[in-house]
């Protein structure tokens, strides 16, 4: 089983349900400042999943993600290292963006292959969205594996449209929203890297975790279910 | 300073982003700073400009002319420049040089919102013109007087002071200038100057000291005062509202859940073992009349601080929000008055960035439109807290601040930002109204703060804390040192945002994102290393001791040293008169009725519906995270692609660090039309609404806390307001409803506020508030995973429950559309509503119960539609023929709702209440169509009047 860290601070604010979603499926979890990270290079040893929650690193000023990929920057070799041990990632919402701005899905690549930006609405939307599961990711990532069909989770987001470079495509995607909800690129809501390691996603499944928390009865427990999976895949 | 530009140009964005750098000594060449490019922008779709002259301008080929630049005032909160600021400050480039960041956009005309108060605006027609742009000037040097000024007050006559307090904006009466007067030529205190070096007259530092210690805002003299009441039948004297009508009645039901009233930053109660809830509510209604955005970002933001300054400090888990503003579309407003619409869009983006961005749900509030708050918005923040029993043993509920703790500023720097907020907010807004109590708030270090505060907690590395409000470190020190019984200040080590703070200004300023922190000697060293870590200023400004004085130093000189007892305990008390008897209510703005009546029900209720009261929030809603820290239950809207509201925020514990399937639930209640009829009538309605909601979603009626938030129109006599003895007299009767609902209820008060001056005055005109009492009411959920919500399903069997009362109409909006006969004053039996309250409790908890929705605003139409609005339900409706049909369909009767059973529970729910207390009304159909009187209306059409255009 992997031990998984968990970063805070700088504005990142779920990182609390993303730790208890990782214990309920019976994970080592620790929290871990983004400066206690960034302060201590040989940290990510003693873990084999980093995970980045929501929230509004920097006041997603800029744009959502950018300072704090800024800062992390320095790290990128030892997050190169960790993925060559066979490390994971993943990136929520806010830790997506974070991801796609340090480019963490096009690592050796020239070029970033995709950013997430303003919604065509142009509004911060919360609401619960039906998402597909790709089948290139349940081939491609752990993470996906023995999952497929539909997925019910809640988007909380005001910058998640993701739009390609130009000539260029995304890495795999994962989840695409079986509706319009922000004018994404095919839809997307979700991907994973060419070698499946890094997951990043607009959607927060740490909060679909019990049935209670759902604004809907219909096919609530299968969701959960699948949502767990997630989770275990994960750290599995 | 060299001055660089940078200009990110956003793909397909309507405006784009500019900063200005200042930067000390040579500026680098534009080849050095293109180098920066990878840092500020995203490639893929984004472009940077850089620099100066004709060849950026000729650059600026993407913007389409004429545009408007837009950018902040000097010294007003510039969250974009900080974060850009951080990002560049690491960079070899600048390494050891001051740099300064300003930010603005550039966007098309006509796209935003413009606040002359905070924000500059330059138009460019041409390309030409955009030379200007690099000369704005940002600086913020000011001519400087003396550091700190004798205030000759010792021999001025009672005019004459009174004339000085205008002059200075303090906001005192007659009464108050000569008590501190007397006070100060009093021969001890003349002694005691003369020893310390003092002049014999105070100085600045001391008046504005005492002006804020002494201002509505911080003392509710109110509340306080000595009131002669008198109306037709009754006459008495009250001896402070506060005292005889929300502490007595609190204090006499003597629950011991309820732990921590009235002193604190909020009330404080033990639902359960192990974990408490905090609660708080405060209004933060003139800042957001002058700049919408940034008064409602500093009230939410100020109010999570108040949560997190409660015991040794809680964590804020839910915030509710309650805004009342004019009426969409309002044509020719008096001089200065911005649109309703652009200050409802400006609050709300204040309230969602400062939820959104803290991490803090947003799970309940309510917008309200009336004519009468178009000279001033009403802006209600609530945040919710929660708060271990112990930390490490110790109580977290007792605040312990020691003698010789030092006092520790944490948080951002001092700046002239709103200086005489809380004076301000006590003089009544008219077209000159100055600027200088605006401010932004950053919710980004707020959050560094808080996640910092937590771990020194949770580490005991401090004794107490309190936030810095209204009144900054006067009010924030002024308070803690009541109770050590003295403080002495360094106000030169208070850390500044810039250079030219007077010492008086560094004691008021209200700049936002700080907490005082009481912190023993041995603890300093580890507090400090832990607020570097996580990047929060922390500066220690002086200590707490027990002389009994409220010392400031500056220069190594005393320039304020005033007696705590006179400081807290030296105003006089207000005495009022107040007069009531029934009148007719005069709106400033009469709203026609509509010119055609509505012939059938489809159109009165497609009328109701459509009332922006009634109508469809989830546009403003569905932009505040509801659902962040993984707790709410129960969320604004239900469904997925078709979608329902609830009544009540509902939140799981266990998400919160303790073990078990129970939660709690905050909902409010707000009736300002009642005030139409009698404010004790609109104030009992305001108690069962917000029960009412919590009662839906499965809380238990002995477990209810409740807050009161009154903002009311100016009640002080004045040549300008001859009205004020019946403004008095209307809040004394609220108060008096408040407390019968209080007593017959059982439910404490908690927690409140009171904000007095909601007026506009204009030059021949004067908008006052409605009478406006906000209720907040916090629940105990015994589970979580049971709780009703508000939504019948086809096959489930309807009832409506409540004490049947259909002979004459009852309520507000029918008015609108009707002309029936207005006649409210009417009581209710409510310990009977009470009673039954019991009752839905115990067959909800029993599982009887499938769903369950309040009758409110537009009565039993309204609420049936919500009802079945989520799963497209029908039913044919049977109405008693003894009954007025308006009585019976559009009455908004306390103590109703519309519950849904599933018909193999049909015996024991029907067994549970009385005859008198239930009606079947049928089974849920599919067919999406209430009938009633023959008449088909469909749901769907219905939703579409409900949501508008």
């Amino acid at each position: 089983m992997r031990k998984v860290l968990v970063l805070m601070g700088d504005g990142i604010n779920s990182e609390r349900e993303l730790a208890r979603a990782f214990e309920d499926v019976g994970a080592e979890v620790r929290l871990c400042h983004v400066n206690e990270m960034l302060s201590n290079h040989d940290l990510l040893r003693s873990y084999q999943l980093l995970a980045l929650p929501g929230g509004f690193s920097f006041g997603d000023e800029l744009r959502s993600g950018k300072i704090l990929a800024e800062k992390l920057k320095v790290f990128t070799s030892e997050l190169k290292e960790f993925l060559t041990a066979d490390g994971r990632v993943l990136g929520i919402c806010n830790g997506f963006q974070v991801l796609s701005q340090l480019g963490a899905f096009d690592l050796g690549k020239k070029k970033r292959s995709f950013t997430l930006t303003e919604n065509d609405h142009q509004t911060f939307i919360n609401r619960w969205v039906k998402l597909r599961i790709s089948l290139e990711a349940k081939i491609k990532s752990p993470w996906f594996e023995d999952l497929e069909g539909s997925l019910l989770l809640p988007v909380r987001h005001r910058e998640g449209r993701i739009v390609c470079a130009p000539d260029t495509d995304l890495p795999v995607m994962a989840l695409s929203y079986q509706q319009d909800v922000n004018g994404s690129h095919h839809n997307c809501a979700a991907v994973v890297s060419d070698d499946g390691r890094i997951f990043g996603l607009m959607p927060h499944p740490e909060v679909a975790t019990h049935a209670f928390l759902y604004p809907t009865r219909e096919g609530v427990e299968e969701n959960i279910a699948k949502v767990r999976k997630i989770f275990k895949n994960g750290i599995s | 300073m060299a001055r660089t530009m940078f200009t990110i140009l956003s793909k397909g964005a309507s405006s784009h982003q500019v900063f200005w750098l200042d930067c000390q000594g040579e500026a680098p060449s534009t080849c050095e700073l293109s180098k920066l490019k990878d840092k500020i922008i995203d490639e893929i779709d984004q472009e940077l400009l850089i620099g100066a002259g004709e060849e950026f301008i000729s650059r600026f080929k993407q913007v389409r002319f004429p545009v408007e630049l837009v950018s902040f005032r000097p010294r007003v909160t510039d969250n974009p420049a900080k974060c850009f600021l951080q990002l560049l400050q690491g960079d070899p480039l600048f390494s050891g040089r001051h740099i300064e960041v300003h930010s603005g956009l550039i966007k098309n005309q006509t796209t935003l919102d413009f606040n002359p108060l905070i924000q500059l605006k330059t138009l460019f027609r041409a390309q030409g013109e955009l030379h200007d742009i690099f000369h704005l000037d940002f600086s913020t040097d000011r001519e400087q007087g003396p550091t700190v000024q004798e205030i000759q007050l010792l021999d001025l006559e009672e005019k004459e002071l009174t004339a000085l307090s205008a002059q200075q904006c303090w906001a005192l009466s007659a009464q108050e200038m000569t008590a501190i007067k007397e006070h100060f030529r009093s021969a001890p205190v003349q002694q005691q100057r003369r020893d310390d070096g003092l002049p014999p007259s105070p100085t600045d530092v001391e008046l504005e000291l005492i002006a804020l210690t002494w201002s509505e805002h911080c003392k509710h003299k109110i509340f306080s005062a000595r009131i002669d009441y008198k109306d037709a039948g009754q006459e008495f004297v009250v001896e402070g509202l506060f005292k005889e009508f929300i502490k007595t009645p609190t204090y006499d039901l003597d629950k011991d859940w309820a732990i921590s009233l009235f002193d604190d930053n909020a009330g404080v109660v033990r639902f359960r073992e192990g974990i408490d809830l905090c609660i708080k509510v405060e209004t933060h209604n003139s800042p957001s009349a002058l700049d919408p955005y940034g008064g409602a970002l500093t009230g939410i933001l100020g109010v999570n601080r108040d949560i997190l300054g409660t015991g040794l400090g809680a964590r804020p888990v839910a915030n509710t929000n309650v805004f009342c503003v004019g009426l969409p579309h309002e044509k020719d407003l008096p001089e200065n008055l911005l649109p309703p619409e652009e200050i409802l869009r400006g609050i709300h983006r204040g309230v969602m960035d400062g939820g959104n961005k803290s991490g803090i749900p947003t799970v309940n509030g309510a917008i309200y439109f009336d004519e009468s708050f178009s000279g001033k918005p009403l802006v209600y923040c609530g945040t919710v807290g929660v708060l271990p029993a112990e930390i490490n043993g110790k109580s977290a509920v007792v605040k312990g601040q020691r003698p010789g703790d030092l006092i520790v500023m944490i948080g951002g720097g001092v700046g002239i930002d709103g200086i005489h907020g809380a004076t301000a907010s006590s003089l009544v807004m008219d077209a000159s109204t100055s600027s200088g109590m605006v401010q932004i708030g950053d919710p980004f270090l707020q959050r560094r703060m808080m996640d910092f505060l937590l771990v020194a907690r949770d580490r005991l590395l401090y004794n107490s804390l309190t936030d810095n409000g209204a009144g900054g470190l006067a009010s924030s020190v002024g308070e803690m040192a009541s109770l050590t019984s003295g403080a002495r200040l360094n106000l030169e080590s208070v850390p500044l945002k810039y250079h030219g703070l007077l010492p008086w200004q560094i004691l008021v300023s209200e700049s936002q994102e700080r907490m005082t922190l009481s912190v023993p000697v041995e603890n300093w060293a580890e507090l400090k290393l832990l607020a570097e870590f996580y990047q929060v200023e922390a500066s220690s400004i002086g200590s707490f001791t027990a002389d009994g004085f409220l010392t400031c130093l500056y220069s190594e000189k005393i320039v304020c040293r005033l007696d705590l007892n006179f400081l807290h305990h030296g105003l006089p008390r207000m005495e009022l008169k107040a007069r009531y008897s029934p009148r007719e209510y005069l709106s400033w703005r009469p709203q026609p009725r509509r010119t055609t009546e509505p012939h059938d029900h489809q159109e009165i209720l497609k009328g109701l519906l459509s009332h922006p009261v009634l109508a469809s929030k989830e546009k403003w809603v569905r932009q505040y995270d509801h659902e962040v820290q993984g707790a709410t239950v129960v969320k604004p809207f239900d469904g997925l692609e078709r979608t329902a509201p609830n009544d009540a925020g509902v939140l799981w514990y266990g998400a919160h660090g303790v073990e078990g399937y129970d939660g709690f639930a905050v909902a409010s209640g707000l009736c300002p039309h009642f005030s139409i009829d009698d404010t004790y009538l609109m104030a009992k309605l305001a108690v069962d609404e917000a029960v009412r909601n919590l009662i839906c979603h499965g809380a238990d009626p002995a477990k209810i806390a409740l807050v009161d938030n009154f903002c009311w129109p100016d009640p002080l006599p004045s040549e300008k307001n001859q009205d004020a003895e019946y403004k008095l007299a209307q809040l004394v009767r609220a108060c008096m409803g408040l407390k019968e609902m209080v007593t017959l209820y059982q439910m404490p008060l908690v927690s409140g506020k009171d904000s007095m001056k909601n007026d506009y005055h204009g030059e021949d005109i004067r908008i006052s508030v409605l009478p406006t009492l906000l209720v907040t009411a916090l629940g105990h959920i015994p589970d979580v995973r049971t709780v009703p919500h508000s939504h019948a399903k086809p096959g489930d069997l309807l009832y409506r429950i409540g004490l049947k009362d259909y002979q004459e109409y009852f309520g507000h909006f029918l008015h609108g559309l009707l002309p029936i006969l207005r006649d409210n004053r009417r009581e209710f039996d409510w310990p009977h509503i009470r009673c039954l309250y019991q009752k839905i409790f115990t067959a909800s908890t029993s599982g009887l119960i499938t769903s369950l929705h309040d009758i409110s605003e537009g009565g039993f139409m309204p609420a049936l539609f919500e009802t079945l609005l989520l799963e497209n339900g029908g039913i044919d409706l049977k109405l008693n023929s003894s009954d007025d049909v308006h009585a019976y369909l559009y009455s908004e009767l306390p103590g109703h709702f519309i519950a849904s059973v599933s018909p193999d529970r049909r015996g024991p729910f029907e067994q549970a209440f009385d005859k008198r207390e239930l009606e079947f009304l049928g089974a849920v159909t599919d067919s999406g169509e209430i009938t009633v009187l023959g008449k088909e209306i469909s749901i769907d059409e219905l939703s579409r009047s409900w949501r508008g255009p």
